[in-house]
């Protein structure tokens, strides 16, 4: 075990750990934003790819919520000063502690001393690394998630030191090393891209109707967290009135007066005025966050019990995980790990 | 106040997998503002599981929920339920903000001047010698979207957005008027700023006014820039 502070919480050893952060390309603390705060004009923002930072923090046993990092678009390398309990997701394919290379999307011991390299991924853009317990990092309205417009936000450089309060210490590794299979499947991020989306209210407005969304778009490099922006065909518009400003939800896909596509992300305005012809399912906000310039797209409307079926589905899958992840931390007698509000998806 | 058309006439949309749209279609602007507003401020008070946010604006209500806690029927029973409720609007307090229009603090006063037919002096004089009413709070961080004034026509957008606004400018777009409160993107023309900080998140709320309260503008010149240029809280008028 490395310098630690110890104090004694609730009869368990709760230490101060620390991460030193040698190499970070663009690297933030983030978690899953802020929501409802519409009447103050603030945005969501958070996470990129909610599901990949929610499963990341479940399997370490967080919250789904916690704080975690996110690497965008980049790399990440950091020295371990305790032993952690960790696991990274999103688009890295692989990532190394110590040179040795270690799969993606299953929780790992760290000991104290070890180096992390998380790689830059060779497809998608957003990767997540979730270590047990709580990262010490300044909130605002309730999030530590970046809002350029708050000028807010805590990004990783060389030399940037990170505490996290945590329960896990070296006592809780025993004789066998823990080793973990939860085989939770990884997502895959193509060069080619479908996205499930459903009818939004101006579809009228397109005159080839939702149709025209299946042509082939791509998504243009002044893509950012705010929206996505894709060239390919001009979608013709039917003349119609002005539409006043109104609330526009993420995942909104916007005709512009030229016919160009912008998908709305995580950090956008909360009204606009452009006609919305469909709005992403969920899971396909989080692969359009993850997809990088060049990356040829489909928008695909379906039914709303489609959307709907796909969303139970992969809640019921990481809500699954959740037990599986308390179980096997309960069968090491490790439930002092285990945040109390475990997977709630309270930010849904 | 309460309102004048309580079962107002209104369409729902389903907005994505978790939200929805509200659209009011009476004929006059006044009272599906008014319907939006209020709709609005039921729903945030709503006790109905799985609200997560409302957005209320000229004429719409977009309300976003948890899909596991709620579904577009129980939401929409919801809306349905607070329409014939009566819901009311508060009390509208006028606050005063003063403006340095023109020169580097409105570098488009001009343009917009010439597109309306006016002097500078013109416009000013219109834009500040009338009150705005404040439609709805929003984007970025609690910019206030005002209307009110006859402007003569309505005022085109930038043809190419900013990038990054100077916080404290006043755009004007169409026939509103709106307030920058942070360094967003943004496509209205710019014919002022003021010195003084609107959003404070040292005060809850951060922002002192909400929608249906009425702004007056205040021509401030150059060199009283420095006395304004403080928080809201700690200008006195």
């Amino acid at each position: 075990m490395g310098l630690m502070e110890q104090t004694i919480s609730r009869g368990k050893t709760l230490s101060i750990a620390k991460i030193q952060v040698q190499r970070a390309g663009y690297v933030i603390v983030q978690d899953l934003g802020r929501t409802g705060l519409a009447a103050i004009g603030i945005s969501a923002n958070g996470a990129g790819d909610q599901s990949s930072a929610r499963l990341a923090n479940i399997l370490v046993g967080n919250g789904d919520g916690d704080a975690l990092i996110e690497i965008i678009a980049s790399e990440l390398v950091v020295k371990v000063d305790s032993d952690l309990l960790i696991a990274v997701t999103g688009a890295a394919k692989s990532f190394e502690i110590d040179s040795v290379s270690h799969a993606t999307h299953e929780t790992l011991v760290v000991l104290s001393g070890s180096t992390i390299f998380i790689p830059a991924p060779v497809n998608g853009q957003r990767t997540y690394l979730a270590i047990n317990g709580q990262i010490q990092a300044p909130t605002i309205l309730g999030s530590v998630g970046p809002d350029s417009f708050l000028d807010f936000g805590q990004r990783l450089i060389g030399g940037t030191e990170l505490s996290i309060e945590t329960h896990f210490n070296a006592e809780l590794l025993g004789s066998d090393f823990p080793m973990f299979r939860f085989n939770f499947p990884a997502p895959n991020h193509p060069n080619e891209i479908r996205l499930l989306a459903t009818v939004g209210p101006d579809v009228d407005r397109l005159k080839a109707g939702a149709a025209g969304l299946e042509e082939q778009f791509t998504v243009l490099p002044q893509s950012d967290h705010v929206g996505m922006r894709l060239s390919g065909v001009d979608l013709e518009l039917v003349v119609a009135g002005e539409i006043l400003s109104r609330g526009v939800p993420i995942g909104a896909v916007e005709v512009t007066p030229s016919g160009e596509l912008i998908i709305l992300l995580r950090g956008r305005l909360l009204t606009a005025g452009y006609p919305v012809v469909a709005v992403l399912t969920r899971s396909a906000i989080d692969q359009a966050s993850q997809a990088t310039p060049g990356t040829k797209v489909t928008i695909a409307v379906v039914d709303m019990d489609v959307a709907q079926r796909e969303l139970a589905e992969k809640e019921h899958l990481l809500g699954q995980l959740s037990v599986r992840v308390a179980q096997a931390f309960s069968t090491r007698g490790w439930q002092q790990l285990l945040a109390v509000d475990h997977s709630s998806f309270r930010n849904l | 106040m309460q309102l004048a058309n309580l079962l107002a006439e209104h369409l729902c949309h389903e907005y994505g997998d978790s939200g929805i749209l509200v659209d009011f279609t009476n004929a006059d602007y006044e009272q599906r503002w008014q319907q939006a507003q209020a709709l609005g401020t039921a729903l945030r008070a709503s006790a109905e599981l799985g609200i997560v946010d409302v957005v209320s604006t000229y004429q719409n209500v977009f309300v976003s929920f948890n899909p596991l806690r709620a579904s577009h029927k129980s939401i929409m029973a919801e809306i349905e339920l607070l329409i014939k409720s009566k819901p009311a609007l508060r009390p509208a307090t006028l606050f005063k903000i003063p403006i340095a229009y023109g020169h580097d603090y409105g570098p488009n006063l001009e343009f917009v001047a010439s597109v309306c037919e006016l002097t500078p002096t013109q416009l000013i004089e219109l834009h500040s010698g009338q009150e705005w009413t404040i439609r709805f709070v929003g984007s970025p961080v609690g910019a206030p979207f005002l209307d009110g004034p006859k402007i003569p026509v309505s005022i085109p957008r930038l043809t190419t957005p900013l990038a990054r606004m100077i916080p404290g400018s006043l755009g004007l777009s169409g026939f509103q008027t709106i307030i920058y409160n942070a360094p967003s993107p943004g496509g209205w023309q710019i014919i002022g700023r003021t010195p003084v900080q609107l959003f404070d998140l040292t005060h809850n709320p951060p922002v002192p006014y909400a929608p249906g309260d009425r702004v007056s503008f205040l021509p401030i010149s150059e060199r009283e820039w420095d006395s304004w240029n403080k928080p809201f809280h700690e200008v006195r008028l």
